[in-house]
C-alpha cells in the first residue's frame, strides 16, 4: 500500500522539485539583478542589444502587404502562405500599412502606435492560450496551477520569442491546444485540437510531427480529418496571393534559405539546432576548430540527426506517458531542421508543461528534471566565464546551457527509448510491430470501404474485399522490394562490386523479402491449411522472374519498339500489368494452400 | 421585478459575447472583406488619436521619474502617483540595461529593447491575472470562458488602458485577486486578498473604497463583519501607502506629492477635447451641457458644479453600499465612486466597471429587469462600438448609470422607510 502511494507521489515530487528549483532560481535571479546589478543575466536571455526587437513580426506583416511576398528580391519570404495571410489581416490594423515600401520601413511600422498595440495584444492572446492550456493540464493532478503557468510563461525561450516576435509563438500556442485537448472527452474541444494542429503545422511545418500522437488510438477518421484540415489550411491561403505558383515559390525560397545556412564559430551563441549542439560538444575537446571543419561537423550532425529522429519517432510510439511522447516529437522538431535560432527551444514547452503537470509512475522520470529545468529557465548564475574557459570563446551562457541541456535530454531519451524497445521486443517481438502496421493499413482500407459504401453506394462483398486488402498488402511488399533491391544495388556499387552481381544480389534479397512477408502476412495460412515452404519459395522466385525479368523486358520491347511509347513512361505502364499478374501467380500458384484432410487422403 | 422565464447568468454572458461580436468584431471583418480601411476619419479611439506618438508613456514617464533621487521634484512633469508606484518602477528599472546618462525623456527609455520587453511582460502578466480571476468563477464551458477572457482583453477601457500602459492595470489585477479570495474559507487566502486590496489602494488610492465591502457585507456570506480583517486591511493599506514615502525624503515627500496632485488638477480642466478622452464628472457634465444641450457653460462653472455633484453622488453611493442587498450593486457603487470622485479620470478609468459587470454575472439570484438594464448599460461601456467615439458614448452611459443608481438608492430607502412604518403600525 505504501509502495503504491509512493508511486502515485512521484508526480507531485517531480512538480515540487521543478517548482522549488524555479522559485529558488527566480529569487537568486532577482537578487543578483536588483541588488548586484548583474546585467549579463539579462543580456544573455536575448539575441543581443539590438534595434531589431519584434522585427520578425513586422517583417512578416511587411511581406504580407506586398502583392506576392515570395517575390520580394533577396530577402526571400520563407514562411508558409498561412503566415502571410495572417500578416495581411494584421496589417489592416495598422493605418496605411501599404505606404511602407522599403524593407527598413518595418521599424517605422513597429514604432507606430497601432504597431506597438497590435504586437502587444497579439502576444497577449498567444500567452493567454498557452496559460489556459497549462491551467487545463494542471487540473488533473497538480496543486501548483498558477506556479506551473508562471514557470512556463516566464521562461527564457518564451521571452526570447517575445523579443524576436517570431510567428513560432503561434505554432507553439496551437501546439499547446492540440496536446491539451487531442484526447478530450468533449467532441468540440477535440475537433478544435485537430484544427489547432493543422494551424501549427501550417505556420511552422514541423509541428506536424505531433500528429503521431493520434496514431495511438488508431482512429483513422480523426487522422484523415486532421490531414484534410492541414492540407486546407496550408494550401488555401496561397490563393490570397498568386495561387499554386506561390506555393512552389515558397518551397524554392525555403530551400534557398536552407542551403545558405552553415555552421560557423558564432553558431553556438545563437543557434540550437543539432549541428550547433554537436559543435558545442566538439568545442569542449577542441578549442581551435578550423573553419573548414565546421562543414564536416555539419555533415556528421546531419546523418546522426536522421538516426536520432527515427529513434525519437519510435520513442513517441513506444512510450506510454504523453509528456515523453511530446518530448520525443519536440526533439524531432529541433533535430531535423538544418538551422534553428535560440527561440526554437520554445518548441519543447508543451512537453515541459506536460512533464510538470502530469502523473509520473516511474522514478526514472526524475532524471529529466535537471535538463528540462536548465533548458527553459533563465538561469540565475552567470556561467559565461565558465563556458568561456570550457569552449575557448566568449559566449551567451543561456544558449550554451540550452545546447548542453538538449544534449543531455537526447542522451537520456535515447537510453530510455532503448530500454522501451528491448521491453517491447521481449513482450511483443518484431512481429508485434508488423502486426500493428498491418492493422493500421487494414483500418485505412476499411474506412475507404465505408466511404465508398456511404457516399458512392459501392458495396463490396466480404470475399472481394478480402482479396482487395490482400492486393494492397501485396503492393506494400512490392514497394519494400523496390527499396531493398535499390539500396543493396547502391551499396554494392559504392563498394566497387560489379553492377551485374549487385543487381542479381538485389533481386535475390528482394525476392527473399517478399517470400517472408507474403508467406507470413499476405497469404497467411488459415487453420487446417498446409503448403510446402520450399516449393512456395521456388515458385516465388519463378513468378518474380517471370514478371520482373521476362514479361517486363518483353513489354519494354513492345511498348518502345512497336508503339513508340516514351522510355521513361514504360516502367510505370508495365507496373500496371506486371503487378496484377504477379499477384495472381503468387495467390493462386506460389502460395496456394491445401486442406490438411485432402493432403492426408492423397497420401493414404 | 422578477422575470418568469428561466434566464440565467450564462444567458447574460452569451448576450454580452453576441453584442461584442455584432458591434465590434463583425464590422471589422466586413470592412476587411470589402477592402475598406477599419480606421474611420474623425473617430478617435485612443488618447490623442490613432497616430499618437505617446503610446505606453504612462509606463515610461514614471520609469524615467523613478530614476531621480526624488521623483516628486519633477513638478512640471507631474509625479502624481503614490510613492509605492515609483518604488515598483525603480525595481523594474533594474531589469533594463541602459546607460542612465543617455536618458532624458520617457521616449528614450521606450526606444530601449529591454525596457520595451519589460513593459510587454508586465502588461501581459497583469492582463492574465485579471482575466484569470474574473473568468475563474464563471459557470460555463472552457470555450466560452476563453471568449469572455478575450472580450475583456479587447474591451474598450482595457485596450485604452494598455495603450496608455497605466499602472491602473496592475491595481485592477490586484482587485481581481481581492474579489476571488476575500470570502475564501482559508485564512491565508483571505489575508492575501486584503493585502492585494491594500496594495491596489496604495497604488491608485481610489480602490480603497472597495474596503467598504468588508464592512457592509452580503448577508448570505458566512464571514459577516470581521473587525480583525478590516483593521488589518487598514493597517496594510496605511503601511503600503505611507512607508514608501520614507524610501524617498520622508514626510517632505508627502507635501510634495500633495502639491503635485493639486498642480495636476489645476491644469486638467474640461474642454471639448476632454469629451474624447475623459470620463470624470466634469467631462460628463460638459458632454451634456455644452455638447448635447448647446449651453455654453464656462470651464470654471463646470468644475464648480461637478465638485458639489461629485461630493453628493459619492455620499449617495456610499449609502448605496450600505443599503443595497445585492453584492453586485454594492460593487457598482464602489466602482462609481472611483469614477466620479477624482477631479480628472481618463477613459481607461471605466475599466473598474469590469468588477460590477462580473459581480452581476456571478450573482446567483434570479434575473430581474433592473439587472438586465444595468447589464446592458455596463456592457455599453465595455464594448468598443465600431464607428463611434466610445469615450463620448461612455460619458452618456455613465451619466445614465449615475441617475439610475441614485434613483435605485432612493427607491430602496423609501421601501425601507415604508417597511419600518408598516412594522410600527402593526406593532
Amino acid at each position: 500500500m505504501k509502495k503504491k502511494q509512493l508511486r502515485e507521489d512521484y508526480g507531485i515530487n517531480i512538480a515540487k522539485c521543478f517548482i522549488l528549483l524555479s522559485i529558488l532560481n527566480a529569487i537568486v535571479f532577482f537578487i543578483s539583478v536588483v541588488c548586484f546589478n548583474n546585467e549579463t543575466l539579462i543580456t544573455s536571455q536575448f539575441i543581443g542589444v539590438s534595434y531589431y526587437s519584434f522585427s520578425d513580426f513586422f517583417d512578416s506583416i511587411f511581406f504580407a502587404t506586398r502583392e506576392n511576398p515570395y517575390d520580394f528580391g533577396a530577402y526571400g519570404a520563407i514562411y508558409p502562405p498561412f503566415c502571410y495571410l495572417l500578416g495581411k489581416v494584421l496589417a489592416s490594423f495598422i493605418p496605411n500599412a501599404e505606404i511602407y515600401v522599403n524593407f527598413e520601413d518595418t521599424f517605422v511600422m513597429r514604432d507606430s502606435q497601432m504597431g506597438r498595440m497590435l504586437y502587444l495584444m497579439f502576444m497577449s492572446v498567444m500567452v493567454l492560450i498557452i496559460a489556459a492550456s497549462v491551467l487545463e493540464m494542471s487540473k488533473k493532478s497538480s496543486r501548483f496551477k498558477i506556479l506551473n503557468v508562471a514557470v512556463i510563461i516566464m521562461c527564457t525561450p518564451l521571452i526570447s520569442v517575445f523579443d524576436r516576435g517570431n510567428f513560432i509563438i503561434l505554432a507553439i500556442a496551437f501546439s499547446f491546444i492540440f496536446v491539451t485537448f487531442y484526447d478530450s472527452s468533449n467532441k468540440v474541444l477535440r475537433e478544435i485540437a485537430l484544427i489547432s494542429l493543422a494551424i501549427a503545422a501550417s505556420v511552422k511545418i514541423y509541428p506536424a510531427v505531433l500528429g503521431v500522437l493520434l496514431l495511438k488510438h488508431k482512429n483513422i477518421k480523426v487522422i484523415i480529418r486532421t490531414v484534410i484540415y492541414g492540407v486546407l489550411i496550408f494550401v488555401l491561403p496561397c490563393f490570397a496571393f498568386d495561387g499554386i505558383p506561390t506555393l512552389i515559390q515558397f518551397f524554392k525560397n525555403l530551400m534557398g534559405g536552407v542551403s545558405v545556412t552553415q555552421l560557423y564559430e558564432g553558431s553556438i551563441n545563437g543557434q540550437v539546432d543539432f549541428g550547433t549542439v554537436c559543435t558545442t560538444i566538439v568545442r569542449l575537446f577542441n578549442h581551435n576548430i578550423a573553419p573548414e571543419s565546421y562543414a564536416t561537423i555539419g555533415t556528421f550532425a546531419k546523418y546522426i540527426s536522421y538516426i536520432l529522429a527515427v529513434q525519437l519517432l519510435l520513442g513517441s510510439l513506444l512510450f506510454e506517458d504523453t509528456w515523453k511522447k511530446v518530448l520525443c516529437l519536440s526533439g524531432v522538431m529541433l533535430v531535423i531542421p538544418p538551422f534553428s535560432f535560440a527561440y526554437c527551444i520554445a518548441s519543447y514547452l508543451p512537453a515541459v508543461a506536460l512533464f510538470i503537470t502530469g502523473k509520473h509512475k516511474n522514478r526514472r522520470d526524475l532524471i529529466y528534471v535537471i535538463p528540462l529545468f536548465l533548458l527553459i529557465t533563465p538561469f540565475c548564475i552567470d556561467l559565461s566565464p565558465v563556458f568561456e574557459r570550457m569552449l575557448g570563446i566568449g559566449v551567451r551562457y543561456s544558449v550554451v546551457l540550452e545546447n548542453f541541456s538538449q544534449a543531455m535530454i537526447f542522451i537520456i531519451l535515447v537510453v530510455d527509448i532503448l530500454i522501451e524497445e528491448i521491453k517491447f521486443l521481449k513482450t511483443e517481438g518484431l512481429m508485434g510491430i508488423i502486426r500493428w502496421f498491418w492493422g493500421f493499413i487494414v483500418d485505412v482500407l476499411d474506412l475507404g470501404r465505408e466511404i465508398l459504401a456511404k457516399f458512392f453506394r459501392i458495396q463490396f462483398e466480404d470475399e472481394k474485399w478480402k482479396a482487395l486488402v490482400q492486393f494492397v498488402k501485396f503492393g506494400f511488399v512490392g514497394l519494400s522490394n523496390t527499396v531493398i533491391s535499390t539500396v543493396i544495388y547502391w551499396i554494392m556499387i559504392y563498394f566497387g562490386i560489379n553492377k551485374y552481381v549487385a543487381s542479381v544480389t538485389g533481386f535475390v534479397v528482394s525476392v527473399l523479402n517478399s517470400f517472408f512477408w507474403n508467406n507470413s502476412f499476405v497469404f497467411k495460412k488459415e487453420e487446417g491449411e498446409t503448403r510446402s515452404p520450399i516449393m512456395a519459395l521456388i515458385k516465388t522466385f519463378a513468378s518474380y522472374a517471370a514478371t520482373g525479368l521476362v514479361l517486363h523486358n518483353i513489354l519494354l520491347y513492345v511498348w518502345t519498339e512497336i508503339f513508340s511509347v516514351n522510355d521513361y513512361l514504360v516502367p510505370i505502364i508495365n507496373l500496371v500489368i506486371t503487378i496484377p499478374i504477379n499477384f495472381v501467380m503468387n495467390k493462386f500458384w506460389a502460395f496456394k494452400t491445401k486442406k490438411k484432410e485432402e493432403k492426408n487422403e492423397k497420401a493414404s | 421585478m422578477k422575470i418568469n422565464r428561466k434566464i440565467n447568468s450564462n444567458d447574460l454572458l452569451y448576450t454580452f459575447l453576441i453584442l461584442f461580436f455584432v458591434f465590434s468584431v463583425a464590422p471589422v471583418i466586413i470592412r476587411m472583406i470589402t477592402g475598406q480601411s477599419i480606421f474611420i476619419e474623425g473617430v478617435n479611439f485612443f488618447f490623442s488619436g490613432i497616430y499618437s506618438p505617446d503610446t505606453f508613456m504612462d509606463f515610461f514617464n514614471p520609469l524615467l521619474m523613478s530614476t531621480a533621487d526624488n521623483p516628486y521634484d519633477y513638478v512640471e512633469l507631474g509625479a502624481i502617483y503614490p510613492p509605492i508606484c515609483y518604488m515598483i518602477y525603480d525595481w523594474l528599472m533594474s531589469f533594463i540595461v541602459i546607460d542612465r546618462a543617455t536618458i532624458f525623456t520617457g521616449g528614450d527609455i521606450r526606444a530601449n529593447q529591454y525596457a520595451l520587453i519589460i513593459c510587454g511582460i508586465t502588461t501581459i502578466l497583469c492582463l492574465l491575472v485579471l482575466v484569470y480571476y474574473l473568468t475563474k468563477r464563471l459557470n460555463c464551458s472552457k470555450l466560452i470562458k476563453f471568449f469572455v477572457a478575450m472580450s475583456i482583453m479587447f474591451s474598450y477601457p482595457i485596450i485604452y488602458l494598455v495603450e496608455r500602459n497605466n499602472i491602473l492595470l496592475f491595481a485592477l489585477s490586484l482587485i481581481a485577486v481581492f474579489f476571488e479570495y476575500v470570502d475564501s474559507p482559508k485564512a491565508i487566502m483571505r489575508e492575501i486578498a486584503i493585502i492585494c486590496l491594500a496594495i491596489a489602494a496604495a497604488v491608485k488610492i481610489y480602490p480603497a473604497i472597495f474596503g467598504a465591502l468588508l464592512i457592509f457585507r452580503d448577508k448570505d456570506l458566512k464571514n459577516k463583519l470581521n473587525i480583525g480583517l478590516i483593521i488589518r486591511c487598514t493597517v496594510y493599506g496605511v503601511a503600503f501607502f505611507v512607508l514608501p514615502f520614507f524610501y524617498y525624503d520622508g514626510l517632505n515627500t508627502v507635501s510634495a506629492f500633495i502639491e503635485n496632485m493639486k498642480h495636476g488638477i489645476e491644469v486638467t480642466g474640461p474642454s471639448y477635447l476632454s469629451v474624447y478622452m475623459r470620463i470624470d464628472l466634469s467631462s460628463v457634465i460638459f458632454t451634456f451641457t455644452n455638447s448635447l444641450l448647446g449651453l455654453n457653460l464656462t470651464v470654471d462653472n463646470i468644475l464648480l458644479i461637478s465638485k458639489y455633484i461629485s461630493f453628493t453622488l459619492s455620499i449617495m453611493f456610499l449609502l448605496g453600499i450600505a443599503i443595497f442587498k445585492e453584492n453586485w450593486k454594492k460593487i457598482l457603487c464602489c466602482a462609481l465612486i472611483c469614477i466620479c470622485l477624482p477631479s480628472f479620470a481618463y477613459c481607461y478609468a471605466s475599466s473598474i466597471m469590469i468588477f460590477p459587470f462580473f459581480a452581476l454575472i456571478w450573482d446567483k439570484r434570479n434575473i430581474t429587469y433592473s439587472k438586465i438594464i444595468y447589464f446592458m448599460m455596463i456592457a455599453g461601456i465595455l464594448i468598443p462600438i465600431f464607428g463611434i467615439n466610445s469615450s463620448f458614448c461612455q460619458n452618456v452611459i455613465i451619466c445614465i448609470i449615475y441617475i439610475s443608481v441614485v434613483a435605485d438608492i432612493i427607491v430602496c430607502i423609501t421601501k425601507r422607510v415604508f417597511v419600518l412604518k408598516d412594522r410600527k403600525v402593526k406593532a
